[in-house]
């Protein structure tokens, strides 16, 4: 599977037998990401800045709630869990989804805020890829991040949801997580995609900052 | 001879031609061309030392003045001529040959220089645990333990170029099929591939454990006691004594939450297990390396991945890792690898096999400026087998576990009298030393283990 980064919480998966799916579309945070073409979309919980299909051509469905999915090449499926730590009441509710194609699974976290709970680690399986919110005030901030990371023991992290130049909304830049994770042992490397072929075999404790793909590079 | 397969592939119409000719008509054609002595050769040989001296495949022999002058040339001048034309037609139509010359230099690459091709997404791509080959080049092989023919070849100029060495976890892109061969190595580790050569495992100087595993650091009154009673170090050689249903995988577990908790690196041989346990420990230690056979499989499969835990626990030391190897048992390796020896000889393949597991054994150490192997191998037989016995004096550390205890519901159920370790005090500072000491006062005075043990936790918890 490959992994692209469009910003913000948005990610394009591409299967090996070529399905394409977008999780996470997004708009309105100051900066826009790049129109993109997908077979299907993905949105964790119903916020402007995760659910603007809009900006996805081509796609046949649109998945929004928990549960098991069969999209194309792609298995989806949909854990319920809050956006706050306040089990729902301020926020409302989030999905985290896992992707499992080609032998690996993918989580995108969505805006998770409620805090790491085994229970709920356990309820997603195993997972190779972690993608997961790092910018605090409606999410996990770093600390948060770093917890369900070790909880999680992925092969490789990708952080999101984090301020990049131009963006408009509060949330905490990377600096933060990355002096955070620094202190607990974690390598950074940076990308422009992640094939997941290339993963290592056991949990690496690695962290791949995947730069915004602008529409540039297909 | 040299170049023969060449010539008999390329000039196959001359050496018919010539072929139908009677042995001295060839002599007489050889010896027109050239050919020394052509009485004492073969007339298959004649042939194609005739067609190699007219086609310059061959060198021809240096001028010998010594003997006999030769006779006259028999052949006729129509039929050299023929001859000679077609070995030309065969030469003219020769495919061409790229002949690649030897690097008369080192080439030296730097990270930033790639292949001709750049692979990608469109290509196949195949990762696992290298496995070389005697005969040069390597395979990648699964993590789960099945070894196939057509798992992916490395050629031995890649594993060369990036310095691999065996239980190296490689991904790379690949051509081809059965075996796919691999011509770019995408990711070592899933890192970057880098062309820097790294310590050695076996040319690192051995050395004496200096820093102390604590079992203790989980928060386990027994193991802690242990760490003061006999205590072991990053590098030793522990044997485990351990009868049925005496808590060996619950106490190995441990181990491996200490040693993660301490930083060190838990791998994990687990022969002919329940599934069930093997599952559960995958699920547990994600990332710590497990190589496991259920009862189920097939036993060699458990030499396989052994021989390959010990290869990736090298890889992981020479970078400067501490690895804690948790084996269980040896005399399932012992099985396994005896099966894998073969068996046109039972006796020599069992010799053979208990050699391996003491080699096994033996790789635990420190390296000097590098990190250790530290093994702790389970054993169900107790000291009455012989390969246990044998072990046991290789290890500088030993524990007994006890089926009366694990009764008493006592885990891990570690015979603190009956157990022990070399070189005890060299971790210790003074005041550890006198715990230490007051402690084993106490367990000589306290003839039940059980109960000293009660009172051991009780002191740690008013503390």
């Amino acid at each position: 599977m490959k992994i692209e980064y469009f910003g913000h919480s948005c990610f394009l998966l591409t299967s090996e037998d070529g399905t394409r799916l977008v999780v996470d579309p997004y708009t309105g945070i100051g900066y826009e990401m790049a129109q993109v073409t997908a077979d299907f979309v993905v949105c964790s919980h119903g916020h402007y800045d995760h659910t603007y299909t809009e900006g996805v051509t081509g796609a046949r469905a649109v998945i929004s709630e928990a549960g098991e999915y069969k999209l194309g090449g792609i298995e989806a499926i949909g854990h319920s869990c809050f956006h706050d730590d306040k089990r729902g009441t301020i926020r409302g509710k989030n999905t985290a989804f896992v992707f499992k194609a080609d032998g690996v699974s993918v989580c995108h976290m969505g805006d998770i805020g409620e805090h790491c709970s085994v229970s709920f680690v356990q309820s997603l399986g195993k997972v190779d890829v972690l993608l997961i919110p790092v910018g605090g005030n409606y999410t996990v901030d770093a600390a948060g991040a770093l917890e369900y990371m070790d909880a999680i023991l992925p092969k490789i992290t990708i952080p999101m949801h984090y301020a990049l130049e131009g963006g408009k909304i509060d949330i905490a830049p990377l600096n933060d997580f990355i002096k955070q994770a620094e202190d607990r042992g974690y390598k950074f490397t940076k990308g422009t995609a992640l094939d997941t072929r290339l993963l290592p075999n056991e949990c690496a404790k690695e962290i791949l900052i995947l730069e915004k793909n602008d529409g540039k590079r297909t | 001879m040299e170049n023969e397969r060449e010539i008999l592939d390329g000039y196959e119409e001359a050496y018919t031609f010539l072929d139908a000719k009677s042995i001295h008509e060839v002599r007489n054609l050889a010896r027109a061309f050239g050919v020394k002595a052509p009485t004492s050769d073969k007339k298959h040989d004649l042939i194609v030392r005739l067609i190699g001296l007219a086609s310059g495949a061959i060198r021809p022999d240096p001028k010998n003045n010594k003997g006999a002058k030769v006779k006259a040339e028999d052949a006729s001048q129509e039929s050299v001529e023929k001859v000679r034309k077609i070995i030309l037609q065969c030469k003219a139509r020769l495919p061409y040959r790229v002949v690649e010359p030897e690097p008369k230099e080192y080439e030296f690459h730097d990270s930033g220089e790639t292949e001709k091709k750049t692979y990608g997404y469109a290509d196949k791509c195949y990762a696992g645990l290298l496995q070389l080959e005697e005969m040069g080049g390597g395979r990648l092989r699964s993590v789960q333990g099945e070894v196939s023919d057509e798992d992916a070849y490395v050629p031995e100029s890649l594993i060369r170029k990036y310095y691999l060495r065996e239980g190296d976890f490689v991904s790379g892109y690949a051509e081809g099929d059965a075996p796919p061969r691999i011509v770019q190595i995408a990711a070592i580790e899933g890192a970057m591939p880098v062309f820097t050569e790294r310590k050695k495992f076996e040319s690192l100087p051995a050395a004496y454990p200096n820093e102390q595993f604590k079992l203790g650091l989980a928060g386990n009154a027994v193991l802690q006691a242990m760490d003061l009673l006999s205590p072991i170090g990053y590098g030793q050689r522990v044997m485990l004594f351990a009868p049925r249903e005496s808590g060996m995988t619950t106490f190995l577990r441990m181990v491996a939450e200490a040693a993660k908790a301490d930083g060190a690196v838990p791998m994990f041989v687990l022969l002919g297990q329940r599934p069930e346990e093997i599952s559960e420990i995958r699920q547990d230690f994600r990332d710590s390396f497990v190589a496991a056979t259920g009862f189920d499989e097939p036993i060699a499969r458990g030499a396989y991945l052994a021989a390959m835990a010990m290869q990736r626990a090298k890889r992981f030391a020479e970078r400067g890792n501490k690895v804690v190897l948790l084996l269980d048992s040896v005399s399932a390796l012992e099985r396994a690898f005896a099966e894998t020896n073969g068996a046109f000889d039972v006796k020599r393949a069992e010799e053979a096999a208990k050699l391996q597991v003491k080699q096994y054994f033996a790789a635990a150490r420190r390296l000097e400026g590098a990190g250790s192997i530290t093994v702790l191998a389970a054993s169900g037989e107790g000291l009455s087998s012989e390969l246990s016995s044998e072990l046991a004096s290789a290890a500088n550390a030993v524990m007994v576990f006890s089926i009366e205890l694990a009764a008493r519901g006592i885990y891990p159920a570690i015979d603190l009298k009956r157990s022990r370790s070399k070189r005890p005090d060299a971790f210790f500072t003074q005041e550890e030393r006198e715990k230490a000491m007051r402690l084993r006062t106490a367990l000589e005075e306290q003839n039940d283990t059980a109960k000293f043990l009660e009172g051991f936790a009780k002191a740690a918890d008013q503390k």
